[in-house]
């Protein structure tokens, strides 16, 4: 049972009744995909050539109802179901198969030319018979493609020493049979429409707001997995996703747009229509306030993020350097760059501090009611919690069955269509009361003899830029130094005056910022957020095996408000667009 | 039971909303130092229903689902020169060609209103940058070869036809018959995919312009389409399909019908398995109506689409051919957006309005053997000022010269069987083993660009060779190539027995629906060369399930007892 906790809402959760099968259910497909395997595993041999070692298939069936409207009129509507298969099939043994491998020269394979680890598309009927007929064909062609690449990955090797300890390709793990059974309570296609339709229509008296929608999707990702080590398991992950979008333009041309996304777990944890038309006043209302706020040419001195914009920081400019991406092998030179650069931010910082020295940070999706939370990841491994960050030092990076150095087990993170964190719990045995925060960020200002501090509430979230239809150009430079991090666009801030005094500000963006300033944060707050949101890897490798597309993958992150001393602040540069040449028809 | 039902007739909610936003945004507009001097708005709506079955089973299923493109063209300059006109050494022309922009689909004026304004904004920003482009790029690049300006006027039509509501569709009754039309493919493990596929797709398109024309067209498409998937021993891939297209639910093909062809494509195919591989080849060959559709639509109708001739890059293969014999004297072509049937195919180059408001017309291309006319769309050409109704698009993208329904027709004819005599008369003054029949065909493709060779490929799916006797074997893997010009010189007869074929044609406007007919037609000389080969074998495990029928296929198709 897990709760996807509603942004700024106390972590208080409706409790979901849930039914959890004692054992793995009869079921049609689950038969179908032991029966293949199991002939697999016995007869599939080419010739004299290696067969497989291992072998897994998971069959990911996703059902969506959703709905989008804007201004009160509905603009989409969707009810789909579709089972996609993926195919693991690997050739060679544990300590070197055929993954974590790059060939420019390989191609899809099998009589039905499949990239057998992206997925097939599979009848929605429970028809035994064909669902083989499938799992066959994709057996086949992922056989065929792992004896190619094992064979091109050898190859490559042959004439190179490999340097440093030898790292598997698969980590030997537990067998585990899980079950995940929560009777998904999504909401209907009318139900969707009726919503997005109700809470769209709240912009048609918004004037100043030039383009804005609502979007409700609701999906449950039922998941069957079965591998030639034993582990099965069979889940239900239903998700609610609900936001809104809008844009406006400040007088002087600049875009200022936001995007509010809430998740649930369940239909019933949706706030009633009254507490939502609440929050999209308020959404608006901030809105227009930013439109008519002040701009910030260029600031450098201290900043405290809170709320939500400290939990994105860290899961934009922290979370993502976390991830242990396995080196791989390359059989063209020219691809050595791309993919050496791969492994990930902190693959040399085990044992250095990346934080300050009274901090720990926990990933643990064993945390209850957390978006992030599951029982085994999509490997099939059961889950624990990593502490990933001890007294400040890095202790081990998350990783699935690839391995990276100094490591012979997953973390059990393997999410979706490849590696993300679960819940990852950022605390201090310093933390400070959130007045004492701003405290010290106004001392600071006062001992630079500085004009004023800056406080940030919101930073824009990458995926939740995919939530609006494309609008104005966005003005928006990113970093600026050479390893800057590309962070979103500082959404909501304030100017803070020495005597407290807050003056809101429009258009700022983050410059020059790198994961290493974590380490030299100046201060916490003891009150913290938890923030839920989709988890995007900008890292993401095209070669993480069996990555299917399986709905979004959110994570929670409980953090508190960070203060750092130099933080760089710009205003966006390049061309603005003018102000519309007609007025709006409804507010003309 | 009827499957789709109208609305009353008049104009919709929408035509009145784009009509009151178009006389709004008009207005304002002429008021801006550089106003649009043409602007049109165009909503194409999609009420759709899509059901697909593999092997018995179902794989997917939807319907009710509607969605509603909107496509601004809105052109600052003048009809002589304006911000359509090509910007040569650009490499990212084509991003302004595709933007696909979607508005609500329900008839809320206020909602749409604030959609529509929203997006003429953007567009007229979009547009006065690509006017200030162009100025310069005319000054600084060699004078265009065409002299004939970048747009030309249009009548104000008005025409509102009732809106068709897809009602009565029972999805329940097409998920069983999708599941029933590919069961017959699972006694086959050496069939790798097999697919049977429903859509119903209703096209509503409201069109107004700056011009005056307010015009409303609705027109449902219903497709139904069967296709199998199988490989040669040699890994030779071999696909085979059928598709039928009517503008009722009453016009698709009875089940018993659907039937019959399932059972010849599974034949096909295993006969296709068995036949031998053609080496290259040089000579007469019969093109079925089929073939014949297909052959004119890629390497003649390509070139007959005016608008591409106005690229310096196109190869303007007809480019000085009008007036000329390019075609026999007894061959003539015409193109008819208007023609609703071609013998008893429904034709889906079916159009009343192409996007750019212009009534659909007959346009004469060929007559006995000489070039007449491009498809023109409102981007003139030199000798060409104006438009002939072809400008067509897919939602989304900007409008082209396209085709619609393409006929060949022969004024003298014979029957199938005496052009089957001739070709043997001619394989045997060649003295030649064999000649070839196309029966059916894939598809095809042409290059009309200078870039590469202005060649073409059209690929065969059951090809015969036709010994002097008057023997008919199956063969396969050839592509048929060659070069227009010299093509079209080498058709020496046409046989009585004209039909055509329907098909959505992708190309640089986007997909549109076609159709393309003629008669069977003898070439005296045709090339053809091996087809690429897929290099993957058969799977290595036999299939998984026990079925007593598989590996009696050699029965099935020879009169075994299945």
């Amino acid at each position: 049972m897990r709760r996807r906790s509603f942004i700024s809402i106390p972590a208080v959760a409706a409790v979901i009744p849930t039914s959890l099968p004692a054992a793995l259910p009869d079921d049609t497909l689950l038969k179908a995909m032991r029966d293949e395997l199991k002939r697999s595993l016995k007869k599939l041999q080419l010739e004299n050539l290696e067969k497989p070692y291992f072998l897994s298939y998971r069959i990911v069936e996703t059902q969506t109802t959703g709905a989008s409207a804007s201004f009160g009129a509905l603009s989409s509507s969707t009810d789909f179901r579709r089972r996609i298969l993926a195919t693991d099939c690997r050739v060679g043994s544990y300590e070197m198969d055929n993954t974590n491998f790059y060939s420019a020269r390989s191609a899809m394979s099998g009589v039905i030319r499949v990239q057998a680890n992206f997925g097939l598309t599979l009848p929605l009927d429970d028809d035994y018979d064909e669902i083989r007929r499938q799992l066959w064909l994709s057996t086949d062609a992922g056989y065929k493609q792992a004896l190619d690449d094992l064979a091109k990955k050898r190859a490559a090797l042959e004439n190179r020493t490999r340097t440093g300890a030898a790292i598997a390709d698969l980590s030997k793990e537990e067998k585990t049979e899980t079950v995940e059974n929560e009777s998904p309570s999504l909401l209907t296609k009318t139900k969707s429409e009726t919503l997005a339709k109700q809470l769209s229509a709240l912009f048609r008296d918004a004037k100043g707001i030039d383009n804005s929608g609502v979007r409700i999707d609701s999906t449950n990702v039922l998941t069957r997995f079965v591998s030639s080590e034993g582990t099965e398991f069979w889940r239900n992950a239903p998700s609610i996703m609900l936001n809104w979008y809008a844009e406006a333009q400040a007088a002087d041309g600049m875009p200022i747009t936001d995007v509010e996304s809430h998740y649930f777990n369940s239909a019933n944890e949706i706030p009633v229509l009254e507490d939502l038309t609440k929050k999209i006043r308020a959404f608006q209302k901030r809105l227009l306030d930013l439109s008519a706020a002040k701009t910030l040419t260029r600031y450098a001195g201290p900043v405290i993020f809170e709320g939500q914009a400290a939990a994105e920081l860290f899961a934009q400019g922290f979370a993502t350097a976390l991830l242990g991406t396995p080196r791989i092998v390359v059989d063209d030179q020219r691809f050595e760059g791309i993919f050496g650069a791969n492994t990930g931010v902190f693959s040399d910082k085990i044992s250095t501090r990346v934080l300050p020295s009274h901090m720990r940070l926990t990933d643990d999706p064993t945390r209850p009611n957390l978006a992030g939370t599951y029982k085994v990841d999509e490997d099939g491994v059961k889950t624990k919690p990593t502490i990933v960050v001890q007294g400040g030092i890095l202790k081990r990076l998350l990783n699935t069955r690839s391995l990276v150095p100094g490591v012979t087990d997953s973390t059990g993170n393997r999410r979706g269509a490849g590696l993300a964190p679960s819940n990852l719990i950022l605390e201090s045995s310093k933390a400070v009361p959130a007045a004492q925060l701003k405290q010290d960020l106004l001392q600071i200002v006062k001992d630079r003899n500085l004009e004023f501090g800056v406080m940030i509430r919101k930073i824009a979230n990458p995926a939740d830029q995919f939530a609006k239809p494309r609008g104005r150009m966005v003005i928006f430079t990113g970093g600026s130094a050479g390893q800057a991090l590309q962070l979103s666009p500082v959404i909501e801030a304030v100017k803070v005056f020495p005597d407290g005094r807050e003056e809101l500000l429009r258009n700022i963006e983050i410059s020059g910022f790198n994961t290493s300033a974590f380490r030299d944060l100046s201060g916490v707050s003891q009150e913290t957020i938890t923030y839920t949101a989709q988890f995007r890897n900008p890292r993401m490798s095209p070669l993480m095996g069996g990555m299917i597309m399986q709905g979004r993958v959110l994570a929670t992150y409980i953090v508190p408000a960070l203060l750092f001393e130099d933080v760089t602040l710009q205003l966006p540069a390049g061309e603005v667009p003018k102000l519309p040449f007609i007025a709006h028809p409804s507010f003309a | 039971m009827p499957q789709s039902k109208t609305q009353p007739t008049g104009p919709s909610t929408l035509l009145k909303t784009l009509e009151t936003e178009m006389e709004r945004n008009w207005s304002a507009f002429k008021k801006l130092p550089t106003p649009p001097f043409y602007l049109a708005y165009e909503i194409t709506e999609h009420e759709s229903a899509n059901v697909s079955g593999s092997f018995g089973t179902l794989v997917s299923s939807s319907s009710n689902d509607k969605t509603r493109y909107l496509d601004i063209d809105l052109r600052v300059g003048s009809p002589t020169l304006d911000n359509y006109h090509p910007v040569r050494g650009s490499m990212f022309n084509m991003l302004d060609n595709f933007n696909p922009v979607t508005i609500p689909i329900e008839d809320d004026p206020a909602a749409i209103r604030a959609a529509i304004w929203y997006q003429t904004d953007q567009r007229y920003k979009r547009s006065i940058e690509q006017w200030i482009a162009v100025q310069t790029n005319v000054k600084v690049k060699a004078e265009n070869t065409d002299k004939a300006g970048d747009f030309s006027s249009g009548p104000a039509e008005s025409f509102v036809e009732p809106v068709v509501k897809l009602t009565g569709f029972d999805r329940k009754v097409w998920e069983e018959k999708v599941r029933r039309y590919t069961k017959p493919f699972r006694r086959f493990g050496n069939v790798y995919q097999a697919e049977a596929r429903l859509n119903i797709s209703i096209e509503t398109r409201i069109f107004v312009n700056s011009e005056g024309s307010r015009i409303q067209t609705s027109q449902p498409y219903y497709r139904l389409g069967i296709t199998g998937f199988a490989k040669a021993d040699d890994g030779m891939e071999l696909p085979k399909a059928e598709y039928w297209h009517s503008s009722t639910m009453e016009g698709l093909p009875t089940d018993e019908v659907v039937l019959a062809k399932v059972d010849q494509i599974a034949k096909d195919l295993m006969k296709l398995k068995l036949a031998p591989v053609m080496d290259p080849y040089s000579g007469p060959a019969i093109l079925s109506p089929r073939a014949t559709g297909v052959f004119f639509h890629e390497i003649f109708g390509h070139r007959i689409e005016g608008q591409r001739t106005k690229n310096e890059d196109d190869g303007q293969t007809l480019k000085d051919k009008v007036g000329q014999k390019i075609l026999p004297e007894f061959l003539n072509v015409y193109s008819d957006p208007t023609l609703k049937k071609y013998g008893s195919s429904e034709l889906a180059g079916f159009y009343r309005f192409d996007n750019q408001g212009i009534k659909a017309r007959r346009v004469t291309v060929v007559e006995k053997g000489v070039f007449k006319n491009y498809l023109m769309s409102r981007t003139p050409i030199d000798g060409f000022p104006a438009s002939n109704g072809h400008g067509r698009r897919q939602a989304g993208y900007n409008v082209e010269a396209r085709q619609s329904n393409l006929i060949v027709e022969a004024t003298e004819t014979i029957t199938r069987e005496e052009l089957k005599k001739k070709l043997i008369e001619e394989v045997t003054k060649a003295k030649l083993p064999y000649g070839l029949f196309f029966d059916d065909v894939q598809g095809g493709f042409t290059m009309t660009g200078r870039q590469g060779p202005s060649a073409f490929t059209v690929i065969p799916v059951m090809t015969y060779r036709i010994y002097p006797d008057g023997r008919e074997e199956l063969v396969r893997g050839v592509d048929l190539i060659g070069t227009p010009l010299t093509t079209f010189g080498k058709i020496t007869a046409a046989a009585n027995d004209p039909s055509a074929f329907n098909g959505i044609c992708g190309a640089t406007s986007g997909g549109v629906p076609v159709s393309a007919g003629g008669p069977s037609l003898l070439v005296s000389q045709v090339e053809i060369q091996k087809k690429p080969k897929s290099q993957e074998r058969s799977p290595i495990l036999p299939p998984p399930f026990d079925d007593p029928n598989i590996g009696t296929w050699r029965e099935f198709i020879f009169g075994g007892n299945l």
